[in-house]
């Protein structure tokens, strides 16, 4: 399922949580929304789950705004940060009320993922760790077989062991399945590895939107000796965006026909070279330092 | 269950059954106790004198249920509109693919079936157990009960949902639903209260024909409304009333639903400006109680009281932050303290003109049709205007022009005159009840008549033979069809009852033709005798039960003298045959008798007027003239005999209770 997001703004009085934002998140894959605490990422995600009605704009799922909309609900699951249940609620009988919410509801996919989770069905979910609760909503998530999944902060107090195991199944099902999934984390590296896209947001805005493999094929990172540093021509004509300079070593992010990087390079006669991927964090450096913004002061880890 | 256009899921209604199931439970419990099983108790402890009150036992209980089924009522409310007060549950309920009008649809569902369900098992169980009490359940009776018990917590319920959109907190929604319902009660009483202790004139409980200030507030308080309407025939048009309040909550809930910003769950109130004029009234309430009752402690003069409202409205306006922002640790706002502190002087300063305007009217004469005054000081006692259609309209109402023109000018002096209100001593109660030709009702009760000659001289002025003829209980009566008995009763305990229809009528006719008479023949004799030594008493039945009013009756009519001789000696009758001492005394033309009478002791007036006891000869020759009907309020000539039933009080001061008027009855004798 497609979602559109048109020009949404979301205020707490005169502040503006969110701040007329648009982006489109494509069927099948998983997109990151990055930033600090108080970014506004939990009111974008409760805007996107269609519990707060945005000032202006839409959120659209396949053209269909979420808002007051059962059918597009119907379709769309938002695990929050600190997932809820009934009091006394067993993981049975939270089921039985998303059996009767939603649709798509799996019993078989539930008792798979309850096995799967070993945990115990009949157990007072309230009396449970963090990470088991979290494990618990996933498990009910899951078993919807929502199109969409809005995740805030989905592996927060899970251990890696089962970090694991729910990006896989989350994985299986955006590949089987094609379900769109939106997580939104402070956790650049976490993200890095999942996800199709990221944006980060900023005080409500948001700063930067991409495709991570479209940014990965044209940007790369080149670390680069020399006995002699070299001019400005040099980073001119390799195309460098950014450089960090220690000693005689050079540090480049570099933009543009990568393929034609190496043979640059050589004509440098540098010590030795080495052309890496960019990190996340990399992209950040250098996508938000030319908007003006330190990438420390917006993400914290 | 799935579609989108259904009002209610399933899934959600049996959620909100699981959330309420205990507090159903504690309900049904206590209906059980309440109902049932004290009926069951009852019928096993009766004895036979308890068959006179059975009528009562079932409304009486079935009024305590009430109490508790609108506190279950309020309850449900509550308890299942608290999703709505917490970010966590909030933000799950409105993820989930259902509408707000199928989730608030679903509370109302689950709210009103578990209010009729519960409430219809108690039914049932009652209308099972009826067959096995010692005294008659009737099924209409339990079938009454069941519907307008459930008319009652199916309105305070949906106003409870409905208040909760004002809130999101558990505690404050129960604040909330108390201040709905108590509010304008608290804040009316409060205020004249507060005013009547400001300013004499204000009538707060004595006013007549139920019409007096606080009434009217209290009566349409939903809750105490709800529970008198079990003992009186059902007010339709007020029922239309507050189903119509019903019916507004009702379809404001939902609108108020739609427009709800689930992002500002975590402020504990939804609407700022609501939460503004709830709090400023409610600290003016806590002002004028606190204030009121800090100047009363203190017998305060105007600075005191001003100082004292001062630091009332203090206290008030830091208790009601605290409660409205649930913490004892509040956040002080300027603006809002700024503007509670306005809205009180603005109230203040209304308060004070508009009861000042109050206290000091006294309506023009062209405008009053009739009037009633009581005045404890000039022997004048007037009493309550029974609701019925039995009494005529004029029952204890003048409406003699020349009267009503001395009312307003001892109205008008009592006005002009107030006596300051530092302190509760010393009453002289001065009540005064117009009825106006608009039809409207206008009380004054000054409980500090001003001291003086011209005061004096004006109550003296209001003590007439046409004020004996208004509150003569028979004289007035208006239609004897319901009448059950009439019964004439003196202080000494004898009692002559009629109870036969066609003797009551002609006994009431023969009373009425010679009222005028009787009572022109002497003011002050037929007061005091209709004042300390004979009453009346009409039972008559309503309807559903019999009610009862007393009132005065003439001792000195032919007709009552006739019957009294019919059953005993009147001697006997007025307590003169037991009397310890019987003085006789033949009262000179300016001579004050009858005034020290009523306010000296009785040593005093027999020492200033030589009254000597009558020997044995003496008695016996008054007795006999007595008995044969020599009683005359005319005469010139009085007896004055012992009140053997009098107690003196102990432990007092007050002259009055030991005046003469109290301690010996006395007759005129021809």
């Amino acid at each position: 399922m497609k979602i559109n997001i048109e020009g949404v703004n979301k205020s707490f009085g005169a502040k503006k949580a969110v701040d007329n934002v648009s982006m489109s998140i494509e069927e099948g894959t998983m997109h990151g929304l990055l930033g600090s605490n108080g970014a506004g990422k939990t009111t974008f995600m409760k805007v996107m789950a269609g519990i707060y009605r945005p000032e202006a704009g839409e959120v659209l799922y396949g053209g269909e705004a979420v808002f007051e909309n059962t059918r597009v609900k119907s379709d769309v699951i938002f695990i929050q940060d600190v997932p809820y249940f009934f009091s006394s609620a067993t993981l049975e009988k939270m089921a039985v009320f998303y059996k009767g919410l939603y649709a798509n509801w799996s019993e078989r996919r539930f008792h798979q993922l309850v096995g799967h989770f070993n945990l115990d069905p009949d157990q007072p979910l309230n009396a449970l760790s963090k990470g088991m609760k979290r494990q618990a909503s996933f498990i009910l998530a899951m078993s919807a077989r929502p199109k969409v999944m809005l995740l805030d902060e989905p592996f927060d107090g899970l251990d890696p062991i089962m970090r694991n195991q729910v990006k896989n199944i989350m994985m299986q099902d955006i590949a089987n399945h094609n379900m769109t999934v939106i997580a939104s984390s402070h956790n650049l590296r976490e993200m890095e590895d999942l996800c199709d896209s990221v944006s980060i947001m900023h005080n409500g805005e948001i700063l930067f939107n991409r495709d991570l493999n479209e940014i990965k094929g044209t940007h790369c990172k080149l670390q680069i000796a020399f006995k002699m540093l070299p001019d400005e021509n040099f980073y001119k004509d390799i195309g460098a965006v950014h450089k960090n300079l220690r000693g005689r070593v050079a540090t480049c992010i570099i933009k543009g026909d990568l393929t034609a990087v190496e043979r640059k390079v050589t004509k440098y006669d540098p010590l030795m070279y080495d052309i890496l991927p960019l990190t996340l964090e990399e992209i950040f450096t250098y996508e938000m330092g030319e908007k003006g913004y330190e990438i420390s002061n917006i993400i914290v880890e | 269950m799935k579609s989108p256009t259904l009002l209610w899921n399933s899934t959600l209604l049996r959620h909100f059954t699981v959330q309420t199931f205990w507090i159903t439970v504690l309900y049904m419990m206590m209906s059980l106790i309440v109902l049932p099983l004290s009926l069951w108790i009852f019928s096993l402890s009766m004895t036979d004198a308890s068959y006179l009150y059975d009528a009562a036992v079932f409304e009486n209980l079935a009024s305590v249920h009430l109490v508790f089924g609108m506190i279950y009522a309020a309850g449900l409310g509550l308890f299942s509109m608290n999703f709505k007060n917490q970010e966590s549950v909030s933000d799950f309920i409105h993820s989930l693919p259902v509408k707000r009008v199928t989730v608030l649809t679903s509370v109302f569902i689950i709210g009103i079936s578990s209010i009729i369900i519960s409430t219809g098992l108690i039914a049932a169980i009652l209308m099972v157990e009826r067959f096995a009490l010692a005294f008659e359940l009737a099924a209409l009776d339990v079938l009454s009960w069941l519907v307008y018990s459930i008319a009652v917590m199916v309105t305070v319920f949906i106003i409870t949902v409905f208040t909760g959109f004002f809130t999101n907190h558990l505690f404050i929604h129960l604040q909330l639903v108390i201040i709905i319902f108590f509010l304008p009660l608290a804040l009316w009483a409060a205020a004249t209260s507060t005013a009547s202790t400001m300013f004499d004139g204000i009538s707060l409980f004595q006013g007549v024909m139920d019409d007096d200030l606080l009434t009217p507030v209290v009566e349409n308080t939903f809750p105490i409304f709800a529970v008198m309407q079990i003992y009186e025939p059902i007010s339709w048009m007020k029922w239309v009333i507050w189903a119509g309040v019903a019916l507004l909550a009702f379809i404001l809930s939902y609108i108020l639903y739609a427009r709800r910003q689930n992002e500002y769950v975590n402020l504990n109130f939804t609407y700022h400006p609501v939460r503004l004029i709830l709090s400023v009234l409610i600290v003016i309430v806590g002002m004028l109680i606190l204030g009121n009752v800090v100047g009363l402690i203190f017998a305060a003069g105007n600075i005191v009281r001003v100082i004292a409202f001062i630091f009332a409205w203090f206290v008030s306006f830091i208790l009601v932050e605290m409660f409205f922002q649930s913490t004892v640790k509040i956040r002080f706002k300027v603006r809002r303290f700024l503007i509670s502190a306005g809205s009180a002087v603005v109230f203040m300063a209304v308060f004070y003109a508009g009861w000042n305007m109050y206290s000091n009217y006294v309506p023009p004469v062209d405008e009053v049709e009739a009037v009633m005054v009581d005045a404890a000081e000039a022997g004048i006692f007037s009493g309550y205007v029974p609701q019925n259609d039995i009494m005529s309209e004029n029952f204890l109402m003048m409406d003699d022009p020349a009267y009503i023109s001395d009312v307003t000018q001892a109205h008008q002096y009592a006005a002009d005159n107030k006596v300051p209100r530092h302190s509760l001593e010393e009453y002289r109660i001065f009540e005064v009840t117009y009825r106006m030709k608009d039809g409207s009702m206008v009380h004054r009760s000054f409980d500090h008549y001003p001291e003086g000659e011209e005061a004096e001289s004006l109550l003296t002025e209001l003590n007439t033979a046409g004020q004996t003829r208004a509150q003569d209980l028979i004289y007035n009566i208006e239609d004897d069809r319901d009448l059950v008995q009439l019964s004439l009763m003196a202080s000494g305990g004898s009692a002559l009852l009629i109870e036969d229809g066609r003797e009551m009528e002609r006994f009431i006719s023969e009373y009425k033709e010679g009222s005028q008479k009787t009572a022109d023949a002497g003011t002050e004799l037929n007061r005091f005798a209709s004042e300390h030594i004979i009453n009346a008493e009409l039972e008559f039945s309503n309807g559903r039960f019999n009610e009862w009013i007393y009132g005065k009756v003439l001792l000195y009519h032919p007709a009552v003298l006739s019957r009294i001789s019919e059953e005993q000696d009147i001697s006997e009758f007025i307590s003169l045959a037991g009397a310890e001492e019987v003085y006789a005394y033949e009262i000179g033309p300016d001579d004050e008798f009858y005034e020290d009478y009523r306010r000296l002791p009785f040593e005093e007036l027999a020492l200033k007027y030589d009254l000597e006891a009558l020997g044995e000869d003496g008695r016996t020759e008054v007795m006999d003239a007595v008995d044969d009907g020599a009683l005359n309020a005319g005469s010139g000539r009085v007896i004055i005999y012992t009140n053997l039933n009098y107690y003196p009080y102990e432990g007092t001061d007050d002259i009055e209770a030991d005046a003469a008027e109290y301690t010996h009855f006395i007759v005129g004798v021809e």
